[in-house]
């Protein structure tokens, strides 16, 4: 089956996913990293992939959802990963026989943050990714599926690692959502679409976290924004204890069954289960809905950019705000030499504040700079959770690198006319997806309208006869200085005959009034001039209010009006820690200091914050990349204040020891929970993961915490926590024991006799509730 | 003789479900699809259905329910099929209740529901039988609907009553005819 092929079948029928392994195999009995099985028991995978086979499945995934180096090692399994992942190929094709059935490598997630949201780099992801994908592609897999991936960065890695593989291969790159549309990490799912529509995938798709009920929303944003088919794996529904320990998931085969059918009434082309899904779930599924057509869906048409968290529409008028510009700026270049970006994240926020709705890019002279410098630029906006980036880069090399780098559909700015230029934009486009720029020149710029028409004609032509659809272009018409007597009526022109077209425009707009007094006057009536034409979008100094109030009237006038802005306006503390402005903080903190004690500030000030930070990351105002960089902002001013405080003083601060139990290695979640503690004046001891009771019974004798915090994801791994709790009861100490995780939940939680905690700033609330602070 | 049908025998299309109701799959939003799957799977878990069926020599049968364009098969396959009374009682609940738009939907469910079942089961008898006429039941045209009492009674089916005007309880009960050339 190749691409095409594939792509040909999901136009004919509904085509079906299989159901769950890691929650059948732990039915059987078994405990531990499902992936071993594929070495030490292949008749227990063999016989579930046959049942799945047997219930009518199109596609069987192979048992390697965690086989990629990284995650195999953090589980401990000492099996080489080529044994691991080859054999479930074998086992999956000898359970599929003779049938016509397709056999997906499994692929998800390292189980690490990719920089700048963890430590793990954007290549050494692409590495784990492309060295199982050899494996499984050479063991005979007839396609791909990427699922339950949480990071837009994670996923963007694994995809390129893939298609790198090979170019014929069917990829369908799944993500997984909260009930709000939202991944963990803060990327939406339009977002999520709207950049996998550009990348060189098959079907977009969304799986696990939610049951068909409650997912069933968040798909039909999908329906609405993929350009591409679409699939889905739900949830048997929220898990659930049962009398002898073991969890379950509570969704009915019936039940999933006639939501699966409202999944392919909204459009999807492929459908199978996540966890708590059995053969029977699927075997109902695929009787009830065999033989369905697709059905058409009507899509979005309009054009989006987006940064990881934040979306913009082009229309009616997408304004670029030009300001991180180092060219011609001594100390700012200076600055970005040396790697020092708080002037670039200082102007980011401003601009933001201003209006802008992207922000152009350009480190200035790049031959003073290497790869780094631009891979830092990009990570270090993508962590302020700063607008979509106009990439103003001039270095072909840089430029890819700043791509790879960034999470989200960028403009890529610019490429001129001419053919070489167009084959690396292309390349570019084609790889890591986005809107182009592209320039009406080749060598020098043309003198009249027609000539840069004709140019820009052309060029769109080549860049649509390779794929390159002109929905992606922004033609830039070039506005040149008025003061060198260049006539602006050719740029005006070059619009109309442009927009006449059908080709979207942008221009760098300052560039007019260059030398020029009264430069604002100039820019906005040029501006006015360029929207009557069909002027989309334009570069400029969002600090000029007559240009910026200038848009708006032109645009009302025109009938069109631009989006409202939703800028956070919080508390000026909360806004210096949310924003990274340490200076500002270390000043209020002083400011403060004259007034209260360390103690106080420490207790109901600065924790209050935090408090009010981590609200606003339950109620998905912010994101994961916004937490963890408030909690790195305020982390040092806790420490400071710390050391003021007098010994007495120092008791008063609450202790918490951390720790994800034992047979359970997922991290970043308790991680989280430790960030926040700390950040909001708790001393936190984070014990780590795979931690045994007799560890943390030993850990809390010893530093006598307020507060236990256990983490716990997998069905498998709750219990320990009630092993844990049962444990330092026999030993006599009663501590208040707070638990989270993916598979835990309230009513489980206080079958265990322990607090239970959505999330950390709930966490946090309880901790202090529980403190009474 | 009696078939017992699997579930997804009987699971009609939502959207069929909907048109029988008055109202359209692309009009409901997400609150309205969860009361209609939660009503889909009350009714599924309420029914009890069952099938009676067997296959006569024409001959055999009185020509009172012999519709006219059965001319010329030799065998007819008589069944009832029913999806129990409970389904009856949930929806009269509903009703009586106030709940009218819960009975509804569930009353136009098990319409479909039976639907559906004729459908797969005639399915099942054309593949061993092949060649046969279109599926007939009676209260179509030359067949009087009153001429249930007579197939009720041909299959010897104790569960399903007949009334006078030829109405079946349960009400989701049909009797269906095909005719095998």
């Amino acid at each position: 089956m190749n691409r095409k092929e594939f792509l040909q079948m999901l136009n004919e029928k509904i085509y079906f996913l299989d159901g769950a392994y890691g929650t059948e195999f732990f039915k059987k009995g078994f405990k531990g990293v499902i992936e071993t099985l594929n070495i030490t028991d292949k008749e227990m995978v063999f016989d579930l992939q046959k049942a799945y086979v047997d219930a009518g499945v199109d596609f069987l995934l192979t048992n390697t959802f965690s086989a990629n180096r990284l995650k195999l090692k953090s589980l401990k399994v000492s099996y080489d990963i080529k044994d691991i992942n080859y054999n479930a190929v074998k086992i999956a094709k000898k359970a599929v026989g003779q049938r016509n059935v397709y056999v997906l490598g499994d692929i998800s997630s390292t189980g690490f943050l990719i920089e700048p949201l963890g430590e793990l780099s954007f290549n050494e992801a692409y590495d784990v990714f492309k060295e199982q994908g050899e494996i499984l592609l050479n063991a005979g897999v007839d396609g791909f599926i990427i699922e339950t991936m949480s990071d837009l960065k994670e996923l963007k890695a694994a995809i390129l690692a893939l298609r790198d593989l090979s170019q014929d291969i069917p990829i369908i790159a799944q993500m997984t959502f909260e009930e709000n549309s939202k991944a963990v990490t803060g990327t939406s799912v339009e977002i999520f679409a709207s950049l996998l529509n550009d990348l060189d995938i098959d079907v977009i798709g969304i799986n696990c976290t939610l049951e068909p009920e409650k997912l069933l929303s968040v798909f039909r944003e999908l329906a609405q924004y993929s350009k591409k088919p679409i699939s889905v794996e739900p949830n048997a529904g929220k898990p659930k204890l049962q009398r002898d320990g073991s969890i379950v998931y509570k969704t009915s085969p019936e039940k999933f069954a006639i939501y699966m059918e409202d999944f392919v009434e909204i459009g999807a082309n492929i459908v199978g289960g996540c966890c708590g899904t059995s053969p029977e779930h699927i075997r109902l599924m695929v009787e009830f809905l065999k033989n369905r057509k697709p059905k058409k869906r009507k899509i979005i048409a309009e054009e989006f950019v987006s940064s990881r968290t934040k979306l913009q529409k082009i229309s009616p008028f997408l304004i670029i705000g030009e300001k991180i510009n180092a060219a011609g700026k001594k100390k700012f270049q200076e600055k970005i030499k040396n790697k020092d970006f708080s002037k670039i994240v200082e102007l980011a926020s401003m601009q933001e504040q201003e209006g802008a709705h992207v922000l152009d890019v350009n480190l200035g002279i790049e031959k003073l700079l290497d790869k780094s410098h631009f891979s830092l630029a990009v990570n270090t906006l993508d962590k302020i959770g700063s607008l979509p980036l106009s990439l103003d880069i001039q270095e072909f090399e840089f430029m890819e690198e700043a791509l790879k780098e960034y999470v989200g559909r960028p403009i890529i700015n610019s490429s001129t006319a001419k053919k070489e230029k167009l084959d690396n934009a292309i390349y570019l486009l084609k790889r890591y997806g986005g809107m182009l720029v592209l320039l009406t020149m080749k060598d020098k710029i043309p003198e009249t309208a027609k000539e840069r028409f004709e140019i820009a004609k052309e060029a769109v032509e080549y860049l649509e006869k390779n794929g390159i659809k002109r929905n992606r272009i922004l033609v830039d018409p070039l506005v040149l200085p008025v003061g060198a007597k260049k006539d602006p009526n050719v740029t005006v022109k070059t619009i109309e005959l442009l927009s006449k077209e059908g080709l979207m425009t942008s221009i760098g707009l300052s560039n007019l009034s260059f030398g020029m007094p009264n430069r604002e006057a100039l820019n906005a009536s040029f501006l006015t001039l360029c929207i009557d034409k069909g002027l989309n979008a334009a570069i400029l100094n969002t600090s000029e209010k007559c240009t910026m109030n200038t848009i708006f009237g032109t645009l009302v006038l025109k009938g069109k009006e631009l989006a409202k802005q939703e800028i956070l306006k919080e508390d000026p503390l909360v806004e210096m820690i949310l924003k990274k402005k340490e200076k500002e903080l270390k000043q209020e903190i002083e400011r403060l200091l004259e007034e209260y004690s360390p103690l106080q500030i420490s207790q109901n000030i600065l924790s209050k914050a935090m408090e009010h930070i981590g609200e606003l990351y339950s109620k998905g105002v912010i994101y994961l990349p916004h937490l963890i960089l408030a909690a790195e902002t305020v982390t040092p001013v806790f420490e400071y204040l710390n050391s003021l405080l007098e010994k007495s003083d120092k008791q008063k601060i609450g202790t918490i020891i951390v720790a994800t139990v034992e047979g359970d290695v997922h991290d970043i979640g308790k991680k989280i929970v430790a960030t926040l503690f700390k950040s909001s004046g708790f001393n936190v001891i984070d014990l780590g993961k795979d931690v045994p009771a007799s560890k943390i019974l030993e850990e809390v004798k010893k530093h006598q915490p307020e507060i236990l915090g256990l983490s716990a994801m997998m069905t498998t791994t709750i219990g320990r926590i009630k092993e844990v709790k049962d444990l330092l009861e026999k030993e006599g100490i009663k501590i208040p024991i707070i638990a989270g995780g993916a598979s835990l939940n309230k009513e489980i939680a206080e079958n265990f006799g322990v607090y239970y905690a959505k999330n950390a700033s709930e966490g946090l609330k309880l901790s202090k509730k529980i403190l009474k602070r | 003789m009696i078939y017992i049908p699997e579930k997804f025998e009987y699971m009609p299309k939502k959207k069929i479900v909907l048109a029988r109701a008055s109202t359209r799959y692309e009009k409901l939003d997400e609150e309205l699809i969860k009361k209609i799957n939660d009503l889909y799977l009350e009714g599924l878990f309420l029914s009890s259905p069952t099938i009676w069926y067997k296959t006569f020599n024409i001959e055999k049968l009185p020509k009172s329910i012999i519709p006219g364009k059965f001319k010329g098969v030799k065998k007819m396959t008589l069944f009832v099929s029913t999806l129990g009374e409970e389904i009856d009682k949930k929806i009269e609940h509903y009703t009586e209740n106030g709940e009218v738009f819960s009975g509804m939907i569930l009353d136009a469910w098990g319409s479909e529901a039976l639907e559906t079942l004729n459908d797969n089961f005639d399915k099942k008898l054309r593949q061993k039988y092949k060649d046969g006429t279109m599926r007939f039941s009676p209260g179509y045209e030359d067949v009087d609907i009153r001429e249930n009492r007579t197939i009720i009674n041909l299959l010897k089916v104790t569960k399903i009553k007949v009334l006078e005007s030829g109405i079946m309880i349960p009400r989701k009960t049909t009797t269906c005819m095909i005719g095998w050339w």
